[in-house]
């Protein structure tokens, strides 16, 4: 709301006077934010249908730590508190997605406050992070913590199976098991979130209507991952496994849709961004294939991330070519 | 508030209103005045003179007509209408051109940076800015008066091909204009844009932009052969012709607006006009819109960070990086935006447009763009002293 203004006793009328444009599109960051939660919605309901109370546990102490975490942050950073633009709360979100429902809460504390506090505030704030917050989290827990971190510890509680570790350790039979209704429906185990593959396409298209994140780099994405692996599994399809599956585990759509669509880590501009996603896209499956990591896609974005000022050096000509200023650099 | 939509269209008749007034306010906007208050001024006697070069332009500033001086401050000169409607002579255009005629032109109030020699004109009947509808209107309603503009704007030009830019559809023509069809988007009708829609090239040497709110300025100056003495201003959904100096209040009341507590005034279009701090604030030269926007209808501008969304650098018409601009002259690196290729911008304002953290980005591509045109002048005032003379242009 706008704070009234002072009145003067002549009771003159007092304008508003700002500088243009007038205008605006009318998109704010606490309104952004709060589409990318709306859009988590229905991953955050089908978490805790498939995985129950444990889910909504680490969900609900993940954002916590994370709002708690960044004004902490913003105290000792002598700045104003900025979790009123709900930025917080989303890395949190998003970081709980990543985890098994059954992680203890020190893991879940420690890797939400891991998020913001190094992944996030000490590059000064939302804006400044070269890597997307939560995988900064994730990965510092995932080198730590590797048992705790583990997915297949939720096979105990859970008559689910974690496709992509049944791939590296079992091979192309044992993921005939999961039919692609299944992974849709987020019938698998992963990363409590990241498994709703569904509720997460769902929640993208909604960002995607909304304009709230360019179609390039999830399309760019999703693309990468499915054209690598679809060269895989023609290479030797008794050996790979097919694309579809490939897109529908692990957290391809979370990170298509949501960890690489992060503003300050991502490039800008059609061409950097399209490369951006299919680098991503590209070393998920590749991590896949050749590395210890069942799910590629953490780490394949942080990677993307690096090659962000990279990409973003792909510029076009300025209008009217380069002008005053590239003669004076030249 | 929804979106607001950059379609450039006029909406209402082609019809331009005359609202008289009694008394004006011209702003001076950094002309010297030449009146003293108490003074008695005939219709087109000069009141400030410009001392701004050529390439600005700036003209001088006339009586719009004959009174007496109300008020002269650093900022305007306020006359009331009275006495004869007797004028100053008529000054002779018919004679002269080129240069000598573009000298002149500047005298009577009418200056461009578009007034110089050149192989195409480019006339823009696009809408300057979305909400604003003044090009159709005086192409549909004041021809004759487009026609005479054209024909002083062709003398001092010397153009071998005139072209006329047009949103699809259109009727409208002018003589001897080969009619180029544009989208009717902001900001397809600012100069740099529409010139490359009529040559293909950007930023053409050869090539100078006069919109069509600039032609009925030399119009009325090739009609009546007095010194510019009104502007056409686009107000709600009408268009007036209006003295200059015409108070904003008088429009926004003749236009039935209403202009609130914590409202802005707007002198010039949404994306780039001026806010006014009064309505007793007069329309200068050039002023071709008057725009009110309720208060609370945008969100409004923080000082937040830049989130680096990309968003100013996929809009931007002059594909630059407005937000790194921004940025740059946030913490005062002027010389840094030079690399950002600063000089390419066009002011369009649509960078602040899709801000999603509110930032106010073209105030801070202006700000580097007036510190680094300071910086330049300055080192041309060195060279100056060491040299004695002076290359730089200001």
């Amino acid at each position: 709301m706008q704070r009234e203004a002072l009145k003067p006793l002549t009771g003159r009328t007092v304008f508003t006077v700002s500088s243009p444009p007038h205008w605006h599109c009318g998109a704010t960051i606490p309104g952004m934010m709060l589409d990318i939660l709306l859009a988590l919605c229905p991953a955050v309901v089908m978490a805790a249908a498939v995985f129950g109370m444990d889910a909504v546990r680490v969900m609900a102490l993940s954002c916590a730590t994370a709002v708690v975490v960044e004004a902490a942050c913003c105290k000792a950073m002598k700045r104003p508190v900025s979790v009123d633009d709900y930025s917080a709360l989303v890395t949190g979100l998003l970081f709980a997605f990543l985890l098994p429902a059954e992680a203890p809460w020190w893991l879940v504390m420690a890797g939400s406050a891991i998020s913001i506090a190094l992944g996030k505030m000490v590059f000064g704030g939302l804006g400044g992070h070269p890597f997307c917050p939560p995988l900064v989290g994730w990965a510092v827990c995932r080198i730590s913590w590797k048992s705790s971190m583990d997915i297949d510890m939720s096979l105990l509680n859970a008559d689910l199976f974690y496709p992509l570790t049944q791939l590296k350790h079992l091979g192309l039979e044992a993921i005939s098991r999961f039919s692609y209704a299944d992974l849709l429906l987020g019938k698998q185990l992963g990363g409590l979130g990241a498994a709703q593959t569904g509720a997460l396409l769902l929640g993208g298209i909604y960002l995607l209507l909304r304009r709230r994140i360019r179609p390039d780099i999830p399309l760019a994405f999703l693309a990468g991952t499915f054209l690598l692996s679809l060269a895989y599994a023609l290479s030797d399809p008794s050996f790979y496994a097919p694309p579809l599956f490939h897109l529908m585990t692990g957290s391809v759509v979370l990170g298509a849709f949501f960890l690489a669509t992060d503003c300050s880590s991502s490039p800008m501009g059609h061409v950097p961004m399209i490369l951006f996603g299919l680098l991503g896209g590209a070393l998920t499956v590749i991590i896949r294939v050749y590395g210890d990591y069942p799910d590629g896609v953490p780490f394949a974005i942080m990677l993307a991330n690096l090659a962000t000022p990279l990409l973003d050096r792909i510029r076009p000509r300025p209008f009217g070519g380069a002008g005053r200023g590239g003669r004076a650099h030249a | 508030m929804p979106k607001p939509s950059l379609a450039l269209s006029s909406v209402g008749p082609d019809v331009v209103r005359e609202t008289p007034v009694r008394e004006v306010h011209l702003p001076l906007d950094g002309r010297l005045p030449q009146a003293a208050c108490g003074d008695k001024v005939l219709k087109g006697q000069r009141i400030a003179e410009s001392l701004a070069p050529f390439s600005s332009g700036e003209g001088d500033l006339h009586a719009p007509f004959s009174g007496e001086i109300l008020a002269v401050s650093s900022e305007h000169v306020a006359i009331l209408a009275g006495g004869s409607g007797e004028t100053v002579p008529p000054a002779a255009l018919s004679t002269s051109s080129g240069e000598a005629l573009a000298a002149a032109l500047k005298r009577l109030g009418v200056a461009s940076a578009a007034l110089r020699p050149a192989q195409t004109l480019v006339v823009g009947g696009l809408e300057p800015e979305p909400g604003v509808g003044v090009a159709a209107k005086l192409l549909g309603a004041r021809r004759e008066t487009l026609e005479a503009g054209l024909e002083l704007a062709v003398r001092v030009i010397g153009p071998e091909k005139r072209r006329l830019v047009l949103p699809h559809g259109s009727k409208a023509g002018l003589p001897g204009c080969e009619p180029v069809f544009a989208a009717p988007v902001y900001p397809n009708g600012l100069g740099p844009m529409a010139i490359r829609a009529a040559t293909g090239l950007e930023n053409p040497a050869d090539a100078v932009f006069l919109a069509v709110h600039e032609l009925f300025a030399l119009g009325r100056v090739a009609e009546s052969g007095l010194p510019l003495a009104e502007t056409a201003i686009s107000a709600g959904e009408e268009l007036f012709c209006v003295p200059l100096g015409t108070p904003a209040g008088e429009l926004v009341k003749a236009a039935g607006l209403k202009a609130a507590d914590g409202d802005r005034v707007v002198l010039g279009g949404p994306m780039r006009g001026r806010a006014l701090y009064g309505l007793a604030q007069g329309v200068g030269p050039g002023d071709y819109a008057l725009t009110v926007i309720p208060r609370g209808s945008f969100p409004r501008m923080t000082d937040s960070p830049c989130l680096n969304c990309g968003e100013c650098v996929m809009v931007c018409p002059a594909r630059i990086l407005p937000g790194m601009i921004s940025r740059c002259a946030e913490f005062k690196l002027f010389e840094r935006t030079v690399e950002y290729h600063i000089d390419a911008c066009m002011d369009c304002g649509l960078c602040g447009f899709v801000c999603v953290g509110r930032r106010p980005v073209l105030q801070y591509i202006r700000l580097a763009k007036k510190e680094l045109a300071d910086q330049r002048n300055a080192a041309c005032e060195t060279s100056e002293e060491e040299a004695s003379s002076c290359s730089g242009k200001r």
